[in-house]
């Protein structure tokens, strides 16, 4: 069974390399969020097919989105033979998946599609197309991949490649990490609005996030940038100025939650 | 000259007044001019209080090692208030007039300087190994600090490894068997009793001795009130009365005290500075080793813990002193037993409260000694030495009741005073590193220890 990820295989050279020993079989991709399978028949791509939740799409818009996938791991089941096809096969398939590749390259979206879009919490002015205009108004709070899994995939990920250049959009990770309960410790020095918390927490949750985080800190709820400090693990140090601020004292106990 | 006559040549050097006004210089030099108590002393004070009294309520949570500042603490605490707190207290005013206690105060107040110092650098230059625990102390701040002057810390090491034996053992459990012999205790017993209880907590390494501390020091404390209060309560009215000698007496005792038993200037401040240095311990450097095991994440906020134990120290001496001479029995003159004695007839429970009261006080300052003398052993000889010294520190716990070896303690009293000379150089010459750790701290940088 040949499997291994599209990071050291990508998608069109792994169908060409298929296509070209004649194979049979079914190529599953499976990133998150998202399921994808391609049918083989005797060299001849015959059918594709990729689910996000209910959302299903088939044929060419479905090769389509997989030839963007930067990462994910696939395995080739062979000797599985297709429900129905949706596919012509022959030349047509490589052509397509050159034309998709080539235009995924010139997008620049996150390469986990597992991240959550959503309108950036500082205030500006933007001018956007109509089009632009109602993508921006569904995608709000959905993941990347549910939102392409759509007709029309290369043109939806133009629109959301210029939203979020333009800043109008933003994708984030969805973070799952449960909260710490840390005692404050006084941090005596000039600034304010810095968390500190130990070196291993931090790297723990950098690790996790892979992204920029800040800390939403409980009682009083407020996010605050976090930043790391050796030798400090169970506890969050805070300013002087915050420590007025926030009414907290040394030895209080409170919830930290990193938020992206 | 043999080597008695040598000894008692070095003990009236090491505990002369030129002494003690080194003590205080150097402490004078480092709260002045390195820790700066005076650039911002109200926000220092706030912070102070921060980082002890207000970090009580954590006292159960370290930071991630083996014991906590606040039992670091204890462990000192436990070594410093001492019977020098009660007994030597009432000779220093007997020695030295109601004015001592406004020069010890004096000698408390610079003292902070050294405290504070002491634990910072204990922290900073303390060793930590493989299995999570740590080592240090004046012998590593002063070999690793000062590394073309390491052998002040080997020097350090061998005085406090051997004093350990005689003033922090013989002669606390001379003072146990003493103060429980009017009860009927024989010697021999309360000798065995001590060298089992000392040897089964010195045993258990640094985190039993912590736990022992953080029990016999609130025991202290509440044997001492219960000891000091109905006192107080007695003599209550003459306490303002008191107070008012202290600071007359201070500058002009012939003219204070009407020329009482040729107390004079130089009595007042020799007796006051004495207790006001060797009572809390401030340049020696012993409490650095306990200080050494906290863990915290800057060294700084250790140092605030050393000056809340002299906070501690300052007030038991400071209580025993104005209510011996709210009692006026300071007059009669006599021993400092003598005069203990006839102060606790007043009280309520006579004297098996003070009995009671010296037997823990000695207690305390015997555990945490053996733990400074095995630190300070291991520093020389490696960590093979450490279970021969616990069971030699057991051994000579047994025989401190009995009495004898009174060549030994003269010794290890000197040895326990010279520990000072290296301890107060590095103190000097390391008050810079002092100086920028605290601006540091004060700017909210992060610890960087030395390599």
């Amino acid at each position: 069974m040949l499997e291994g990820n599209l990071a050291e295989f990508p998608f069109p050279s792994l169908v060409g390399a298929l296509m070209s020993a004649g194979r049979t079989g079914r190529l599953l991709v499976r990133p998150p969020h998202l399921e994808g399978e391609v049918y083989v028949q005797g060299g001849q791509v015959v059918h594709a097919r990729v689910q996000a939740g209910e959302k299903v799409l088939e044929g060419e818009e479905a090769l389509d989105l997989l030839a963007g996938l930067r990462r994910a791991p696939f395995r080739f089941e062979p000797e599985t033979l297709p429900p129905h096809t949706t596919l012509l096969g022959g030349l047509a398939v490589p052509a397509r998946l050159a034309e998709a590749q080539a235009a995924w390259q010139a997008l620049s979206l996150p390469a986990d599609w597992g991240y959550v879009l959503r309108l950036p919490s500082k205030e500006g002015a933007a001018e956007l197309t109509p089009e632009a205009l109602r993508v921006l108004a569904q995608v709000e709070g959905k993941r990347i991949a549910e939102v392409l899994v759509a007709p029309g995939v290369l043109r939806l990920a133009r629109i959301l490649h210029t939203l979020l250049q333009m800043g109008v959009l933003e994708a984030v990770p969805v973070v799952e990490v449960p909260p710490e309960h840390l005692l404050v410790l006084p941090i005596y020095g000039p600034g304010h609005g810095i968390a500190y918390v130990d070196e291993a927490l931090y790297a723990a949750w950098a690790r996790a996030i892979r992204h920029g985080f800040r800390l939403r800190v409980t009682p009083p709820g407020t996010t605050m940038e976090v930043r790391p400090r050796p030798n400090i693990p169970g506890r969050l140090g805070l300013l002087e100025e915050d420590l007025k601020r926030l009414r907290l004292r040394r030895g209080d106990k409170v919830e930290a939650v990193p938020e992206v | 000259m043999d080597i008695l006559t040598l000894n008692e040549y070095l003990n009236r050097i090491v505990y002369g007044f030129p002494m003690k006004l080194v003590f205080l210089l150097v402490g004078a030099y480092l709260v002045i001019f390195q820790i700066r108590w005076f650039s911002a002393p109200f926000r220092m004070m706030r912070v102070s209080f921060s980082e002890t009294f207000g970090a009580l309520r954590e006292r159960a949570y370290g930071f991630g090692g083996q014991i906590t500042p606040f039992q670091a603490t204890m462990v000192a605490l436990s070594a410093t208030v001492g019977t020098g707190h009660l007994l030597g207290m009432l000779a220093a005013v007997l020695l030295g007039g109601p004015g001592a206690v406004f020069w010890m105060w004096v000698g408390y107040f610079f003292g902070t300087g050294s405290k504070f110092a002491e634990a910072t650098l204990a922290v900073h230059y303390r060793r930590r190994y493989a299995d999570g625990s740590v080592s240090g102390g004046p012998m590593y701040y002063l070999s690793r600090g000062l590394p073309r002057l390491r052998f002040l810390g080997y020097l350090f090491a061998f005085f406090a490894a051997v004093a350990a034996f005689g003033i922090g053992n013989l002669s606390q459990a001379g003072a146990v068997g003493g103060a429980l012999a009017p009860l009927g205790a024989p010697p021999a017993l309360v000798g065995l009793g001590l060298a089992l209880l000392v040897g089964v907590v010195l045993g258990g390494g640094i985190v039993r001795v912590a736990r022992f501390a953080q029990v016999v020091v609130p025991l202290k404390l509440l044997l001492f009130l219960v000891a000091v209060l109905p006192l107080l309560v007695l003599y209550g009215g003459n306490l303002p009365e008191a107070l008012a000698l202290v600071f007359r007496a201070a500058f002009t005792p012939e003219a204070a005290l009407g020329g009482a038993a040729g107390y004079s200037l130089f009595a007042a401040l020799n007796a006051g500075l004495g207790r006001g240095i060797f009572a809390n311990e401030a340049g020696l450097g012993s409490a650095a080793i306990a200080h050494a095991q906290a863990q915290v994440d800057h060294p700084v906020r250790q140092g605030f813990w050393g000056v809340t134990e002299m906070f501690v120290s300052f007030l038991v001496t400071s209580l025993t002193a104005l209510t011996f001479i709210a009692s006026g029995l300071w007059r009669q003159g006599g021993s400092a037993a003598e005069a203990a004695q006839a102060l606790f007839q007043a009280h309520p429970l006579g004297g098996v409260i003070l009995a009671l009261t010296v037997a823990v006080f000695a207690l305390g300052t015997m555990v945490s000694w053996g733990f400074y003398g095995e630190e300070a052993a291991a520093f020389l000889f490696g960590e093979g030495v450490r279970w021969p010294y616990r069971l030699t520190f057991a051994v000579l716990a047994f025989v401190g009741p009995l009495g004898g070896l009174e060549a030994f303690l003269a010794i290890s009293d000197t040895l326990n005073g010279l520990m000072a000379i290296p301890n107060l150089l590095g103190l000097l010459l390391l008050g810079g590193v002092v100086g920028r750790l605290v601006y540091g701290f004060f700017r909210g940088e992060p610890w960087v220890p030395p390599r």
